[in-house]
């Protein structure tokens, strides 16, 4: 076993790296394909860049293709990814349009290496069309998709199933997100690596650095939202809690850590909202992070006594995750792919206000005991649950029954 | 009296994953539930009687299958959550008769008219059925004697693989063990009074476990 394998399985066990090296046998030498829209920000990029090296690893001889584009193609996806998580909105026919022609461009570049793959996965609307316009490929094909897609707006669901359709199957992180498709919709959930930088054990000294860097008071309780400015993330609602909070712990510090993916045009825009929000309270620390922090906020995670992830529509919420494996309290919008993870009063608390994380923020700081056993509960919920080389374990199986059914 | 012969094959132990499958059928109150059931695949209802086995959950130990705990959860309706629990998949004949029996307790809980209500948008009932991936534990097993060690170190992939999955077919250890001649007979008897219904997947190994060195200290005392 290879050094990257030994380590992984001190920490996921070796029964998880036997059963990788099973699966991935008779994979070895041959091409898979991941291609998505953004090689940095958001959680797509975060896994890739992980679980890529380590298919690699098992021999599977992986790339990871981006697809790229101009501003009305990245304001369709954006659009359409709203729209998925159920905004009511109606993309005008020009954007469909630059969202096709940026396909068929990127298709022209992919064409040689996606119709020579064995393997593809698909991530995501932005690419989806690839597959229409690979017509002699020779692999399987399947579409994953991480977004909340439990209420699409009907219009832009129509639009995307038209592409998505002829997949040989889809996979979506939760069955409250999956349609009336023709082909197989299997249910793997995201996942974290133990060993990147965002979630490796660090040094104590590495963490107390945080408070200096931010001018923080590590004394004061501190609590933590990390996520890229979204108004799904609801990061005015966050402050909403603090607000109530402070009412009763003055000393309460927040934090908000976000940063910009390259596919989402509308960070400013709502970071203006959270500064306007926040006003002039020196506690409330609005941090814009480059999209390679993450030793940063590996830190700031495990520096804050309350992790929240106060979202309204939420995929699956991998900081969450984050917290969670780093032993941390979390509080989380009670939707989507967070209702998988925090299982209520066992693995941390899901919410439907600002009031509901307001008093369960009360109730942790004033309960140092249930912080502790729920922030152990979290970290082993993940171990078994949530680390990649389950995630990989599933998407290989998905391959190995399809290839066995073709 | 009949003499069993020993037609034993070895038991190639394998450790199993199962791959969720979403089907896209959701149902958000009972009569939805009842008129779903009716012509679910029946896959999805053996799915939803087992497949909790081997999630790892903090759930209410009471409710053993997730009708049961849909209904106590999202409808809040105890009464029909323990009606549904009572129902043990290992008393029915056959998938079509477990599925006449969920739907005569949800009719019948219609017909009371207690529970009126949806489970809210997000918390509806998703029939869902699975797919299984088998491992190599390197493990063959030619007599039963060679189980008292291994059971208490199998992965509860392959726990509930021999015990459960693999029903009464010759992957079953139950089965093996029948199979193994007459001087087994016991041990498959006793293993037989296991209800898997009823224990997590650790209890279970923790009891067959138990069985096997309890028929094995008998015979060499």
């Amino acid at each position: 076993m290879s050094e990257l394998l030994e380590t992984y399985a001190m920490v996921a066990g070796k029964e998880a790296i036997n059963k990788l090296q099973q699966l991935s046998a008779p994979m070895k030498g041959k091409k898979f394909v991941h291609v998505n829209s953004t090689r940095v920000g958001g959680g797509v990029a975060e896994i890739l860049m992980k679980m890529v090296p380590l298919m690699n690893e098992l021999g599977i001889d992986t790339s990871w293709e981006v697809i790229t584009g101009k501003d009305k193609f990245y304001q369709c996806t954006k659009s359409m990814h709203n729209a998925l998580q159920g905004d009511p909105i109606d993309i005008p026919d020009n954007l469909y349009r630059a969202y096709e022609e940026t396909n068929a461009e990127n298709a022209e570049q992919l064409r040689p290496i996606l119709e020579a793959a064995d393997y593809v996965i698909i991530h995501d609307p932005q690419p989806a069309p690839l597959l229409k316009l690979c017509p002699e490929r020779k692999g399987i094909w399947v579409w994953r998709c991480h977004i909340d897609a439990s209420n699409p707006h009907p219009s832009v669901w129509n639009f995307l199933s038209q592409y998505v359709k002829d997949y040989d199957a889809s996979y979506f992180s939760l069955a409250d997100f999956s349609q009336q498709l023709p082909h197989t919709q299997y249910l793997i959930p995201p996942s974290i690596d133990p060993l990147s930088e965002k979630n490796m054990d660090i040094s104590e000294q590495e963490v107390y650095s945080i408070y200096d860097e931010f001018n923080l008071d590590p004394v004061r309780p501190i609590m933590l939202q990390v996520s890229r400015y979204d108004r799904f993330k609801d990061p005015i609602g966050v402050i909403q809690a603090y607000k109530l909070v402070k009412q009763s712990i003055p000393e309460i510090q927040l934090v908000l850590a976000g940063g910009g993916a390259t596919d989402d045009p509308e960070g400013e825009e709502v970071l203006r909202e959270v500064k306007l929000a926040a006003g002039d309270d020196a506690d409330i620390h609005i941090l814009l992070l480059p999209a390679d922090a993450h030793k940063t906020i590996n830190a700031l995670q495990r520096a804050s006594d309350i992790i929240l992830q106060k979202s309204l529509k939420e995929g699956f919420g991998l900081t969450v995750t984050e917290a969670m494996w780093k032993g941390k309290p979390v509080i989380g919008g009670n939707t989507g792919g967070i209702r998988l993870q925090l299982v209520n009063d066992h693995t941390g608390f899901l919410v439907d206000t600002p009031e509901g994380a307001a008093l369960r923020i009360q109730y942790l700081l004033q309960n140092p005991g249930r912080m502790k056993e729920i922030g152990h509960n979290a970290k082993e919920y993940v171990r078994k649950n949530f680390l990649n080389t389950r995630h990989l374990r599933e998407i290989l199986s998905l391959f190995t029954i399809l290839e066995s059914r073709s | 009296m009949t003499i069993k012969h020993n037609n034993i094959q070895p038991l190639e132990i394998k450790d199993c994953e199962i791959l969720h499958i979403a089907t896209g059928v959701r149902s958000q109150n009972l009569r939805e539930l009842r008129d779903v059931l009716k012509t679910i695949h029946p896959d999805c209802i053996h799915y939803h009687f087992w497949a909790k086995k081997l999630r790892a959950e903090f759930e209410e130990a009471e409710f053993n299958n997730d009708f049961a705990t849909w209904a106590f959860k999202n409808l809040h309706d105890n009464k029909l959550a323990e009606r549904l629990s009572l129902i043990n998949p290992r008393m029915f004949r056959d998938v079509e008769e477990l599925r006449s029996k969920l739907i005569e307790v949800v009719t019948l809980s219609i017909e009371e008219g207690q529970t009126a209500q949806n489970s809210r948008e997000g918390e509806k009932f998703q029939f869902t059925r699975s797919d299984t991936v088998l491992f190599d534990t390197g493990h063959i097993i030619s007599n039963p004697g060679q189980l008292k060690e291994i059971i208490p170190n199998l992965p509860l992939g392959a726990v509930y693989y021999h015990f459960i999955e693999s029903n009464s077919g010759p992957s079953n250890i139950i089965s093996f063990v029948e199979n193994a001649g007459d001087e087994y007979s016991d041990l498959a008897f006793r293993l037989s009074k296991l209800d898997p219904y009823f224990f997590t997947l650790p209890e279970l190994q923790s009891r067959a476990s138990q069985v096997f060195i309890d028929f094995f200290q008998g015979e060499n005392g």
